[in-house]
C-alpha cells in the first residue's frame, strides 16, 4: 500500500519553520505584487528568464517590439501574446506532486488575408524580432493563394489589467500549509472509519498570466486563476461496492477561485457527514434494477443539463465548425448554413433560451478581454428555441455581416477568440455558456412530480458526441460517485438503474424540453484545460477534454443549468450488440 | 550522495548531430544542449541526493487549410523539462519548459521543497547502480522533413485545393513536420538521447451541400514517404462517391474494414484505452475492477495459470509485434515519461524492446515496466508497450474480399471509439467518411453512418479474409512530447460485425 507510506509522511518540524521563516522574509521585502510578476512565494515563479523575471512593462515591450517588427515586414495586422502558466498539484496518492511554470511568447501576422503564426518557449529582444518575421514570412507565403478578406477594423484597442477576483491567492498559500490542510481532511475521514482514496483525490491550482499587444494598439495583461480539486471518501473493506461505497466532497470542482474556494466548502463538515450517505447510496445501489429498453420522459438535474448544453449545443453553435475550418480536427456541426439558418432555425423547444458570456463569477472562460482584446458581451445564442448567432472572433463576426445587417445589428465579434496559452495560435473557443432558468419557481421535485414513467439523471455525463453533434450518449459519469439514473413511478424517485444509456439524437433532445427549472435547480458544469496531470494528462482518452484545432488546443469553459424536463428519449442498454 | 563512477553503466546511444550543419539556428535542444542542462541542473542542487531531468525538446511546422485555402500555418518551439529531485528516497519534481539558468535553479528549488514534504526511503538510490538498460538505436531522423519549409507546404496545400476545387468539392486538412529530441540524464552521469523527426498528412474532402465526405491521411517519420497528391485522390473520390446515401438497417454484417478503420478499432488493443489489456502490471494491480481478457485471476510475477499466455486467444493468421528497429514502423527506443508507474528513479522510464505480443494467435508475451521486472521477475529489463505495432495480413486485396462477398459493408474509418467493456474488450463508435453497401460481389451505393457495438476479440476470431498490411494514419501529438506509435496493419473482412445505430452525421 504505497499510498499509505506517501500520505503517513514523517512531519519535518525543521523544514516547515525553514519555509515559513523564509516566507516571512519574502513577504517583508514584497512590497508590491504588480501584475505579471509573482514576489510572494518565491517558488511558485521560475524567477528571470528573459520572460519569466520581467515585469509587465518589460512584457509588453517584448510584444511591442515583435508586433514593430511584424509591421516592418509587411503585416497588415499582428498581435503578440505572452503567457506564464503556474500549476501546483498535490495528490494523495504516490509521490507525483507536481509544480509546473511554461512561459510563451506568440506572435500573429496577417498579410492579405492570411494568417502566419510563430511561437517560442522563451525569448529576447532580438529573439521576439525572429519571431515576428517568421510569422509574416508564412502569412505572406499562404496570401500566394485565392484573394480573401480580413477585416482588420474589427480588432478594437484597449488598454488596461484584470485579474481574476480572488480572495486569497493560492500561491501565497505555502506548500505546506496546503498539505496540513490536505492531512487535516484525512484524519477527519479516518475518523469517521473512512479513507480518501489516493488513486484519484487531489487539489490543484492554476495561474495563467497573459499579456496582449496588438498592431490597433491594444495592450492588455490579465492573470487567470482556477483552483479545484476531488476529494474521494471510500469506505474500507468490501471494495466490490465499488464507486457506491464511495463520495465524492462537493463544492470544489475547478473554478475561477482561489484558495477560499477549499475553506467555503467546509470539506471536514461534508465528510463527517458522508458514513450515512454512502450507506444510503450503497443500500440504493444493491436494490437497483436493470434496464428495460424504451422510450421515456427524463428530468436530468442543473449538473446533466449543463454537461448536455456543452457538449452538443455549445460545439454546435461554433461558426468554425459550422462552416467546415474543423471539417479535418474536430468536425462539423449540424447548423451547416449558418446565414439561412440564423434567425429562423427551430433548434430547440420554446421553453430554451440560451445565452453565452465571459463574465459570470468563477466561471472558467471569464476574462475582461479575449485574445483578440474584445471585451466579450453577453448574447443570446438561442431564444425561445431559434438559433440567434454564434460563437466567433474578429474575423469571424464578418462573415455573418448579411444577417447582422438585416437586423440592424452591429457587426461586431463575440469576444471567443482564444488559445490554451501563446504557444498555441488563436482560435474561436467555447465561451461560458447558460441555460435560461424559469421565471418562476420550479423544484426538481415539482418536475419529477409530473412524470408518471420516466427516468432521473444525477450529475449525468454526455459522451460519444458524433462529429455533426447529431447524437450522442447520456448516461451516469463513472468518475462522479453522485451520478446514476433513476427511475420515476407515479411523481416519485425509483430505483436505481445500472447499464442504461440515453441515445439522444441533438435536435429531437432539445426539442423535446417541455419544462426547465426554475434558479433553484441551476448547477455549474466546468471544463478546465488543465487536466489531471498537466501536460501529460491530456494523452489520456479519459480527461475528455472538448479540444479544437490542428495540433488540438483546448482552453477552459463553465456552463450554467437549470434542471429541465425531457419527454420521448430513448433508453438503450449500451452493452448490446445487434 | 553515493558516487559512483558513470563510465562502468553508461551506455548511452552514439553521439549524433541532431541539427544538420546547414540550418543557421538550431531549433530544438541537441545532445549537448541536454548534458549542458543537467551538468547545471547537478550544479545548482541543493541539499544532497542527486538530480535527474527528462528532456522532450520540439520544432513542429505546420499548416491549415479548410474550404481550399490556406487558414494558418506556424512554427512553434516547445520543451519540457522534468526536474526531479531524489533526497534519499524522497522524491519532488518540477516542470518547465524554459532553459535559462534561473530557471533551472527555480526548479531544482522547487523540486527540492516538494521533496521535503515526503518520506526518505533509504536504499531507494539502490537501484541507480544497476546498468543501464541496453536500448537500439534506430535511424528516425529526416532531413526532407526537418527542411520543409512553410514555402513547400504552401505549394503542396495548392496542389490539393486545387484538385477538390476543380469538382467544386471542399478540401480542409493538416500538414505537420515536426523534429523532436528528447533525453534522459542524471547527476550520476548516465544518459540517453535520441533525436527523431515525425510528419503527418490528412484531408477531408466534403461537397458543399455536406451530403458526402471523404478522408485520407499518413504519418511517417521521413515526409518523402508521404504522397498527399495520393492520400488527396483518395479522399475526393471517397467524398464524390458517398454522396446522398442511403439507410440500411443495424444489424450484424460481413464487414470489410479498410486497414485505417482496423487500426482504429483493433489498435485499440495495443495503443488506445484498451492497451493496458497486455500490461501484467495494471491488471495485476486490480482488485476491485475487471481484469484484462488476457487475465485469468489475481497473481503476480512467475505465478502460473494466472493469464492467457499460451493460449490461442485468436485467429491463428494473425501475429502482432513491434520492433523500435523494424525499416517500416521505426519508433523511439524509449520514451522519456512513466505514465503513472514506479518513478523512484527517472531511469524506470520505458525502454522498448523487439517482442511479439500475439504469435500466431497464441498470447505470447504480457507488457511490464522495469519497476515490475526489478521488484518481481529479477531482471534488469522491462517489456513495456510502445503503442506501436504490426500485425501481419494475408494476400487478399480489398477489391477481391468485395468480389466474394454477397451482402456486406465496406467500411472507410472509425471515429470516436470507446471501451465499453475491459473484460470483453466491448467498444462503440461510428463509421465516417464513406461507409458503402456491397451487393452481389460489387459495391451498390453509398450508406449512412452507423455506430458500432463490437468487441475486439469476436473481430479478431471471426476473420472471413485479410488483405496486404499497410502503414496507417496514427500520429502522434508532438508538442505534448507524446512519442510516435506507428501502426501497420491489413484489411480485414469479418463476419457478423455489429452496428447498432443509425447515425446522421455525415
Amino acid at each position: 500500500m504505497k499510498w499509505i507510506a506517501g500520505v503517513n509522511a514523517p512531519w519535518s518540524r525543521r523544514a516547515w519553520l525553514t519555509q515559513n521563516a523564509v516566507a516571512v522574509l519574502v513577504g517583508r521585502y514584497a512590497t508590491r505584487a504588480p501584475l505579471l510578476r509573482t514576489t510572494v512565494d518565491p517558488t511558485a515563479s521560475s524567477g528571470a528568464s528573459p520572460l519569466a523575471d520581467v515585469g509587465d512593462d518589460d512584457w509588453a515591450a517584448l510584444a511591442r517590439r515583435a508586433v514593430d517588427a511584424a509591421g516592418q515586414a509587411g503585416a497588415d495586422y499582428a498581435d503578440a501574446r505572452l503567457t506564464r502558466t503556474i500549476q501546483h498539484r498535490y495528490p494523495y496518492g504516490d509521490p507525483l506532486q507536481q509544480e509546473t511554470e511554461t512561459v510563451g511568447i506568440g506572435v500573429r501576422a496577417l498579410v492579405k488575408g492570411y494568417w502566419g503564426f510563430a511561437a517560442s518557449p522563451s525569448g529576447d529582444l532580438t529573439e521576439v524580432e525572429q519571431l515576428a518575421q517568421h510569422a509574416v514570412t508564412q502569412a505572406k507565403t499562404n496570401a500566394r493563394g485565392t484573394p480573401r478578406t480580413v477585416d482588420i477594423t474589427q480588432f478594437p484597442r484597449v488598454v488596461g489589467t484584470w485579474s481574476t477576483p480572488v480572495r486569497i491567492d493560492p500561491f501565497a498559500v505555502s506548500v505546506e500549509e496546503k498539505v496540513t490542510f490536505m492531512r487535516y481532511w484525512e484524519e477527519c475521514a479516518r475518523r469517521v472509519k473512512l479513507y480518501i482514496d489516493p488513486m484519484v483525490s487531489h487539489i490543484e491550482f492554476t495561474r495563467q498570466d497573459r499579456m496582449l499587444v496588438t498592431s490597433t494598439g491594444t495592450q492588455c495583461a490579465q492573470r487567470c486563476y482556477e483552483s479545484g480539486g476531488k476529494i474521494v471518501c471510500r469506505a474500507p473493506g468490501d471494495m466490490s461496492q465499488g464507486l457506491q461505497g464511495s463520495l465524492d466532497v462537493a463544492g470544489i470542482e475547478t473554478a475561477g477561485r482561489g484558495w477560499e474556494l477549499f475553506l467555503d466548502a467546509n470539506i471536514p463538515d461534508q465528510i463527517r457527514a458522508m458514513p450515512d450517505e454512502i450507506q444510503a447510496g450503497v443500500a440504493l445501489q444493491k436494490a437497483g434494477s436493470a434496464v428495460t429498453i424504451g422510450r421515456y420522459p427524463l428530468v436530468c438535474d442543473g449538473a446533466t443539463m449543463a454537461a448536455l448544453l456543452g457538449a452538443t449545443l455549445g460545439i454546435a453553435t461554433q461558426l468554425d465548425r459550422s462552416l467546415g475550418y474543423e471539417a479535418n480536427a474536430g468536425g462539423t456541426s449540424f447548423l451547416n448554413d449558418p446565414l439561412s439558418m440564423l434567425g429562423t432555425f427551430n433548434i430547440a423547444s420554446p421553453s430554451v433560451t440560451v445565452t453565452a458570456n465571459r463574465t459570470a463569477s468563477a466561471q472558467l472562460a471569464t476574462v475582461k478581454w479575449d485574445d483578440e482584446g474584445v471585451a466579450p458581451p453577453e448574447y443570446t445564442l438561442i431564444k425561445d428555441g431559434i438559433l440567434q448567432d454564434f460563437q466567433t472572433t474578429c474575423e469571424q463576426a464578418a462573415w455573418l455581416a448579411p444577417y447582422y445587417s438585416k437586423h440592424g445589428r452591429d457587426i461586431h465579434s463575440n469576444g471567443c477568440a482564444a488559445a490554451e496559452d501563446a504557444l498555441n495560435i488563436t482560435l474561436q473557443h467555447m465561451p461560458n455558456l447558460a441555460l435560461v432558468s424559469n421565471p418562476s419557481s420550479v423544484h426538481i421535485e415539482d418536475l419529477v412530480s409530473n412524470v408518471k414513467n420516466g427516468i432521473m439523471v444525477e450529475h449525468g455525463m454526455a459522451f460519444q458526441v458524433d462529429s455533426q453533434v447529431r447524437s450522442g450518449l447520456l448516461t451516469s459519469n463513472p468518475f462522479d460517485t453522485r451520478s446514476r439514473l433513476r427511475e420515476i413511478k407515479n411523481g416519485r424517485l425509483g430505483r436505481v438503474l445500472a447499464g442504461g444509456a440515453i441515445l439522444f439524437d441533438t435536435l429531437e433532445f432539445w426539442r423535446h424540453v417541455i419544462a426547465v427549472g426554475g434558479a433553484e435547480t441551476q448547477a455549474v458544469f466546468s471544463t478546465s484545460q488543465y487536466p489531471w496531470g498537466g501536460r501529460w494528462g491530456k494523452q489520456f482518452p479519459l480527461a475528455m477534454l472538448p479540444v479544437k484545432g490542428e495540433p488540438p488546443q483546448a482552453t477552459s469553459h463553465s456552463v450554467q443549468a437549470a434542471a429541465a424536463t425531457i419527454i420521448n428519449q430513448p433508453l438503450i442498454n449500451v452493452l448490446r450488440k445487434a | 550522495m553515493t558516487f559512483f563512477p558513470a563510465q562502468l553503466s553508461y551506455s548511452r546511444t552514439p553521439r549524433r548531430l541532431t541539427a544538420p550543419a546547414h540550418v543557421d539556428r538550431p531549433r530544438f535542444l541537441s545532445e549537448a544542449d541536454c548534458h549542458d542542462i543537467a551538468e547545471r541542473l547537478a550544479r545548482f542542487s541543493t541539499g544532497g541526493g542527486y538530480t535527474a531531468v527528462s528532456i522532450v525538446s520540439t520544432w513542429v511546422g505546420n499548416v491549415r487549410w479548410a474550404r481550399n485555402h490556406i487558414n494558418t500555418s506556424g512554427e512553434v518551439r516547445d520543451n519540457t523539462i522534468n526536474v526531479l529531485r531524489n533526497i534519499r528516497g524522497a522524491i519532488g519534481t518540477a516542470v518547465i519548459n524554459d532553459t535559462t539558468g534561473t530557471a533551472l535553479v527555480a526548479a531544482a528549488r522547487r523540486a527540492e521543497r516538494l521533496a521535503q514534504l515526503q518520506p526518505e526511503k533509504p536504499n531507494s538510490d539502490l537501484v541507480t547502480r544497476l546498468p543501464l538498460e541496453p536500448a537500439a538505436a534506430p535511424s528516425l531522423f529526416s532531413d526532407a522533413t526537418y527542411q520543409m519549409d512553410a514555402g513547400q507546404r504552401e505549394a503542396v496545400v495548392s496542389t490539393l485545393t486545387q484538385q477538390a476545387a476543380a469538382v467544386g468539392m471542399l478540401s480542409a486538412g493538416y500538414i505537420e513536420v515536426a523534429a523532436v529530441g528528447m533525453g534522459v540524464l542524471d547527476s550520476f552521469g548516465r544518459a540517453r538521447y535520441f533525436t527523431y523527426t515525425q510528419a503527418q498528412c490528412s484531408m477531408t474532402v466534403r461537397d458543399s451541400q455536406g451530403t458526402g465526405s471523404g478522408w485520407a491521411g499518413l504519418d511517417w517519420y521521413d515526409w518523402n514517404k508521404i504522397d498527399a497528391t495520393h492520400l488527396s485522390q483518395i479522399a475526393l473520390d471517397k467524398c464524390l462517391k458517398s454522396r446522398n446515401p442511403v439507410t440500411v438497417e443495424p444489424g450484424r454484417y460481413t464487414t470489410i474494414l479498410e486497414p485505417q478503420a482496423v487500426c482504429d478499432l483493433v489498435g485499440q488493443l495495443i495503443y488506445g484505452s484498451g492497451g493496458d489489456a497486455i500490461d501484467r502490471t495494471v491488471n495485476e494491480s486490480r482488485n476491485n475492477t475487471p481484469r484484462g481478457p488476457f487475465f485469468k485471476r489475481a497473481g503476480v510475477g512467475d505465478a502460473p495459470d494466472y493469464s492467457k499466455l499460451g493460449d490461442r486467444v485468436m485467429d491463428e493468421r494473425i501475429t502482432m509485434s513491434a520492433d523500435p528497429m523494424d525499416p517500416e514502423i521505426g519508433f523511439p527506443p524509449f520514451s522519456v515519461h512513466n505514465y503513472g508507474g514506479y518513478d523512484e528513479d527517472q531511469f524506470v522510464i520505458p525502454v522498448y524492446h523487439p517482442v511479439t505480443w500475439i504469435d500466431h494467435g497464441v498470447l505470447t508475451h504480457l507488457a511490464y515496466d522495469r519497476g515490475y521486472a526489478l521488484a518481481y521477475l529479477t531482471q534488469n529489463t522491462g517489456l513495456p508497450n510502445s503503442g506501436a505495432f504490426r500485425m501481419t495480413g494475408g494476400e487478399t486485396s480489398v477489391a477481391e474480399m468485395i468480389k466474394t462477398t454477397k451482402r456486406g459493408l465496406l467500411v472507410t474509418r472509425l471515429d470516436r471509439v470507446i471501451i465499453l467493456d475491459r473484460t470483453s474488450q466491448l467498444y462503440r463508435g461510428y463509421t465516417r467518411d464513406g461507409l458503402w453497401l456491397i451487393e452481389n460481389g460489387a459495391i451498390s451505393k453509398p450508406v449512412k453512418n452507423m455506430a458500432f457495438t463490437e468487441s475486439i476479440l469476436f473481430v479478431l476470431n471471426n476473420i472471413e479474409q485479410l488483405g496486404p498490411p499497410q502503414r496507417v494514419f496514427n500520429p502522434c501529438v508532438a508538442l505534448e512530447a507524446q512519442i510516435p506509435q506507428p501502426v501497420i496493419v491489413p484489411p480485414l473482412k469479418i463476419r457478423d460485425f455489429s452496428f447498432t445505430a443509425l447515425v446522421d452525421a455525415v
